[in-house]
């Protein structure tokens, strides 16, 4: 294809995201959705650098009327958007609007033999679907950002499209966060094994002895209400890849396990050998939780002390 | 107030499994209504006890019938189930063309509830679509919801920030399983629904074309699935737990991650 336009908030490399364009187009843009006066982001290997400028309040639907008014005027047959919430809920509105294909969270994109294929995952992750592209255009999203910028870099500015003024924003406030599970080198999770929400101390003292974060399974924060949702660990919750993570009393369903597989080393302690945690493990313990816990507890500060 | 809900028939993810040969199968898992969904049947329910009328719009196979019984069961006025040989291929924007007609045929709505997401197909796209050719307000990810005169009021988490937006009716809102905690429903309570509540109609009775539900006219379709596999080591430790944790220890001290 000709041109695909790749669409990130500032502040993110979109390097990842112009990388997998570049497979599939031969002339890759860059449109940063900036701040007014803020950070511009930096787009490595892009053609072209666009930046259009949006308040803090920007609803996702003044998101979709800029975008789609650029994709629509560069002749854009693919509109790739990094995979943060604004754009997330953008997507569907800039698919109908533009008459695209609509994609979301695409692993991989490729050209097929009748067009576009974009690569997804099917069924809570347990399987990879090819998706056939069947319209002249798509819009798709895709898990990158997240690196510092380059704010001096140079970019043509674009007009934003008047306010739709849909929706009326009567408050926002950043929560607390108790969790910072993104970037940890280290996670403790959890899951149903803990039978009560005292337990939960035992699971909090390995955590501190092994320097991690505190994570865990649906579960604990959807059903049990535990903890907050920055401890969720899964695909809807956190995607997290740290050096170590450590799964107690979690039986692995697949949900789970998308938003941990790609961690270094996956220890699992579960009392059923037969639970899938183990699929993924480098190392599964099996055993009572309420016992290999205390031991490890143990074991590990005998060696600190 | 008349309320649409969608509500999605879906296999159980937890139980699909792949043959030997590896073939997906899908058809011997479970089948259920989508956890997300119920969480937008309670909320509809409860606005029920004040007055509203609900419907619920679903697109699945005939098997989804019997799901549907289960959704009328939270407190629902009837359900319309959209069916035919074109449901197996039907992606997100089909699915959302359809329950668009159906929107239009059983309305006006004054608002749309469902689940932010599918467990099948994680699209979460749906609601949105749906929202885009009613022309309606789409708030995504309710984790509360005030539903005054003219206008709803939806809390919800936008990566750590807590917002509280307003939009006009009609509106299609997609929920979060923080929303609410939906009722229990009984083996009992799902076969009291009578199965006259659940109505089923093909595209024709929609004044769908036929022809744009064929699997080549669809805005995408999947040409290949295939199972993920895991490249891990599966060493198992057994034993007395003092042992194990010492040699675990051990062996994580050995890998560096300590």
């Amino acid at each position: 294809m000709d041109l695909a336009v790749v669409v990130s908030e500032a502040g993110a490399d979109a390097g990842a995201g112009v990388t997998l364009a570049r497979k599939v187009a031969s002339r890759v843009e860059h449109l940063v959705i900036a701040l007014p006066g803020g950070e511009r982001g930096a787009s490595p290997a892009a053609d072209a650098r666009y930046v259009v400028e949006l308040g803090e309040d920007a609803a996702p639907e003044d998101l979709a009327a800029v975008v789609s008014a650029f994709a629509e005027s560069h002749g854009a047959q693919l509109v790739l958007l990094a995979a943060q919430p604004i754009f997330r809920e953008a997507l569907p509105l800039l698919s109908v609007s533009l008459g695209a294909a609509a994609v979301t969270d695409a692993t991989d994109l490729a050209s097929g033999a009748d067009g576009l294929v974009a690569t997804r995952m099917l069924y809570g992750g347990s399987a990879l679907a090819e998706v056939a592209i069947q319209r002249p255009r798509a819009v798709v999203s895709h898990a990158f950002g997240g690196v510092p910028a380059d704010s001096t870099a140079e970019a043509e500015p674009v007009e934003p499209t008047a306010p739709s003024g849909v929706r009326k924003v009567l408050s926002r406030r950043r929560l607390p966060s108790e969790a910072s599970l993104k970037g940890a080198r280290r996670i403790v999770s959890f899951g149903r094994g803990v039978r009560s929400k005292e337990d939960m101390a035992m699971i909090t003292s390995l955590a501190k002895a092994l320097d991690a974060e505190l994570g865990c399974s649906r579960p604990i924060v959807e059903d049990m209400r535990w903890l907050g949702s920055d401890h969720q660990v899964g695909l809807t919750g956190t995607t997290v890849a740290p050096d170590l993570y450590l799964a107690v009393g979690i039986s692995g369903q697949i949900q789970h396990l998308v938003g941990m597989r790609d961690s270094k080393v996956i220890v699992a302690v579960n009392n059923n050998p037969a639970a899938p945690i183990f699929e993924v493990a480098d190392i599964g313990v099996v055993g009572d939780l309420y016992q290999v816990v205390p031991s490890l507890l143990e074991a590990l500060g005998a060696a600190a002390g | 107030m008349r309320i649409l809900v969608l509500a999605k028939h879906v296999p159980d993810t937890t139980e699909i499994r792949f043959s030997p040969t590896g073939e997906l199968m899908v058809r011997q898992a479970p089948t259920k209504v989508n956890d997300y969904d119920r969480h937008a049947l309670e909320e509809a329910s409860r606005l029920r006890e004040s007055g509203a009328e609900v419907v619920i719009a679903s697109v699945g196979p005939p098997e989804a019938a019997k799901t549907m019984k289960e959704a009328l069961a939270y407190g629902a006025d009837r359900a319309v189930l959209a069916g035919g040989a074109w449901v197996a291929d039907a992606d997100p924007e089909a699915m959302a063309e359809v329950l668009a007609a159906i929107a239009r045929r059983e309305g006006p709505f004054d608002l749309v509830l469902a689940g932010d997401v599918s467990e099948d197909g994680y699209n979460a796209l749906v609601p949105g679509l749906l929202a885009a050719k009613l022309g309606t307000p789409y708030v995504r990810g309710a984790t509360a919801l005030g539903v005054g005169g003219a206008s709803v009021k939806v809390t919800r988490l936008v990566g750590d920030v807590e917002e509280e937006v307003e939009v006009a009716l009609p509106a299609v809102i997609s929920v979060t399983r923080l929303l609410n905690s939906p009722r229990v429903i009984s083996t009992m309570a799902v076969m009291k629904v009578p199965m006259s509540k659940v109505e089923t109609v093909d595209l024709a009775e929609l004044g769908l074309d036929p022809a744009a539900f064929a699997p080549g006219a669809l805005s995408t379709r999947v040409s290949a699935v295939r199972p993920v596999q895991s490249k891990r080591g599966n060493e198992m430790l057994r034993g007395e737990p003092a042992e194990i944790a010492a040699e675990l220890a051990a062996k994580l001290r050995g890998m560096g991650v300590l």
